[in-house]
């Protein structure tokens, strides 16, 4: 989920009236993967330039405030170093968001290229257990198999309650694009 | 006193530059522009000023426009190079003024960047606005595509002058009410064409009436969210028709307006619309129908903008696309010519196309028409290669170049006809190599 101003504000009203199924769906297990907006949405609350208060649906302890310059956002290509219950990778996106967020204990990853969930931020996102909370579009998923099928895995093991495996797909242009884009932003070593 | 001085010394440098042969783009301009923000407050204008904005169109409408005067015989200043922000529009101004600050024409025409309307009309009487579609466009340089409507509607709330709007774009036709005192508001529409469809079929903006937010109701959608839209609750889109395009035939290049045929050089619905604006804009000034339908019928745009070319005997089309709508456009010509066909996608993200390329995926590549291969190049080639993949195109029939000598050396290995689409700086390079292989 994420989306433009406008439809954002009709979302998150319409969104608060589902907030204790929700949680529930949360504690039950489910997966969310919450991006830009709806990652704000999803925590205590977003403030905005003149200091209004748009309540989230606190189901989450961090809260994001709108960076003081309406032009000042941060935007970019971004990478980050994320550990995906054991299995550590890059992931690639783009970011653009005026919002800081701040009260995260559990990010999704280090930040090693670009800004995190603030302006110049070693950390970027937030991860628990079922839900994962990110700026990053780029799209996230095409850009990154392995939490794509981190993701699929995590589903299918909870819906049929086993241990599945997947078969691989052709992934030849998504690893091409990776270690190009991955070339291009990070620091040579 | 200073912006006389100023005026001469951009007049002195005008012809240096001229000497060695050198347009100067918006240079001359942005010196003025530092030296003095108020300058446009010098130039004394007697004739109408008219200006055309819109997200995808730009250039090809008031290209046309100064066509249509032209041929009419009047003497236009225009920017029809696309230096298209308030320093490229000063550059434009500075060329032509006397040391006093007069300019001699008929009518001054302005493509006008969407973002730019209230910075260069604040001090210049904007005589008609010409507003043709809002899309989203570089999110990351741009911001929501709201924020520039409300940008431009603050703008209209004092403004009395002429304006001419797409009746079939939500986003557009709601600034008819910006300023409710204004009864100079003229509305363009287009009757349903061939291939509109009930549901939209690639991504658009502004589902909800900006005036009450309930959900806006269709009739048809020609391309995108651009169609016969009305709000269910406070009536918002049924405005009276100024000059409506009926009998839209794409294949023979022909539409007409007020019973009369207007012959074209174009395709697509998406300039239908352009040539609309172009026609009702015109019509404000009493310009003769025959001249309008003698410069429409020998328009066209060697700029990349659905260009049409032979290379290697190889029927070619050429055209830009920097956002959805542009890439969806050009796409929809693809889909609507029944021929076998090759496409090649080049896709750049330097800093004038938006680092960020994910717009690629609100294009629409499902259900591609008798395409036997697509050639992707330019910095992001595997983005949009994945792209077309997950669009269920065979992978198998994709091939990803990130040298663009490559890709078209190996598209024209065969003489399919090709379709090229190419975002901002990739088009001039692209459609450089393409010429190339004419040599």
């Amino acid at each position: 989920m994420d989306g433009a101003d406008q439809e954002q504000s009709i979302l998150s009203e319409d969104l608060l009236k589902h907030k204790d199924n929700i949680k529930k769906a949360i504690d039950e297990g489910v997966f969310f993967l919450l991006i830009c907006g709806s990652y704000q949405l999803f925590g205590k609350y977003y403030k905005g330039v003149e200091g209004n208060i748009i309540p989230g649906l606190e189901v989450f302890d961090y809260y994001t405030e709108a960076s003081s310059d309406r032009k000042n956002r941060c935007i970019g290509n971004i990478v980050i170093d994320v550990d995906l219950n054991g299995t550590k990778t890059k992931i690639i996106g783009f970011e653009n968001h005026g919002g800081q967020t701040y009260g995260i204990n559990t990010p999704f990853g280090d930040v090693l290229f670009g800004n995190g969930n603030k302006f110049g931020d070693t950390k970027e996102g937030f991860f628990l257990k079922n839900v994962i909370a990110t700026y990053l579009h780029g799209p996230l998923l095409s850009k990154n198999p392995e939490l794509t099928d981190f993701i699929i895995k995590y589903c299918l093991d909870r819906k049929y309650d086993e241990d599945i495996s997947l078969e691989p797909l052709d992934d030849n242009f998504e690893n091409l694009c990776r270690s190009q884009l991955l070339d291009r932003f990070l620091p040579k070593t | 006193m200073k912006n006389l001085f100023i005026i001469l010394v951009i007049k002195i440098l005008y012809l240096i530059l001229k000497l060695f042969r050198k347009n100067g783009g918006n240079f001359l301009g942005k010196l003025a522009y530092d030296w003095n923000p108020n300058i446009f407050k010098y130039f004394k204008i007697e004739c109408p000023i008219i200006a055309v904005t819109a997200t995808n169109g730009k250039t090809m409408t008031n290209n046309a426009i100064v066509h249509v005067l032209k041929t009419a015989n009047k003497k236009v200043i225009s920017n029809t190079e696309g230096n298209n922000m308030e320093t490229g529009i000063l550059s434009t101004l500075l060329k032509s003024t006397t040391i006093t600050g007069k300019i001699k024409a008929d009518y001054l025409v302005f493509e006008v960047d969407e973002g730019y309307i209230p910075v260069v009309f604040k001090d210049l009487k904007l005589d008609t606005l010409v507003i043709i579609d809002f899309f989203r466009d570089q999110l990351d340089r741009n911001g929501e595509v709201e924020a520039l409507i409300l940008r431009i509607k603050d703008f209209l709330k004092n403004y009395n002058g002429n304006l001419v709007l797409n009746n079939d774009d939500p986003n557009v036709a709601r600034l008819g009410k910006a300023n409710p005192e204004n009864k100079n508001v003229y509305y363009f529409s287009v009757e349903k064409y061939k291939y509109a469809t009930e549901e939209i079929k690639e991504a658009g903006e502004g589902k909800f009436c900006p005036f009450c937010n309930t959900r806006i109701e269709y009739e048809y959608y020609q391309y995108s969210h651009i169609g016969k839209f009305r709000c269910p609750n406070c009536d918002y889109g049924n405005n009276e028709i100024y000059k409506l395009a009926t009998n839209v035939e794409l294949k023979n290049k022909t539409f007409k307006v007020d019973d009369i045929t207007y012959q074209i050089k174009f395709s697509s619905i998406y300039n239908i619309y352009n040539f609309m604006a172009i026609i009702s804009c015109v019509s404000l000034y009493n310009i003769d129908t025959e001249y309008i339908k003698k410069a429409l019928s020998n328009f066209i745009l060697n700029n990349g903008r659905l260009e049409e070319l032979s290379v290697k005997n190889t029927p070619t089309i050429i055209n830009l696309a920097k956002n959805p709508t542009g890439a969806n456009v050009s796409l929809r010509i693809l889909n609507e010519d029944d021929e076998e066909k090759e496409l090649l996608f080049v896709l750049n993200d330097n800093l004038a196309d938006g680092y960020d390329v994910s717009w690629i995926w609100d294009i629409n590549f499902d259900n591609l028409k008798n395409i036997k291969r697509i050639i992707t190049s330019g910095k992001r080639a595997y983005d949009i290669a994945i792209r077309i993949k997950t669009a269920g195109f065979d992978v198998n029939k994709i091939e990803a170049y990130l040298d663009l000598k490559e890709a078209i050396k190996s598209l024209y290995n065969t003489n399919i006809k090709k379709y090229v689409i190419a975002n901002y700086t990739s088009l001039q390079p692209t459609r450089k190599e393409i010429l190339n292989l004419n040599k």
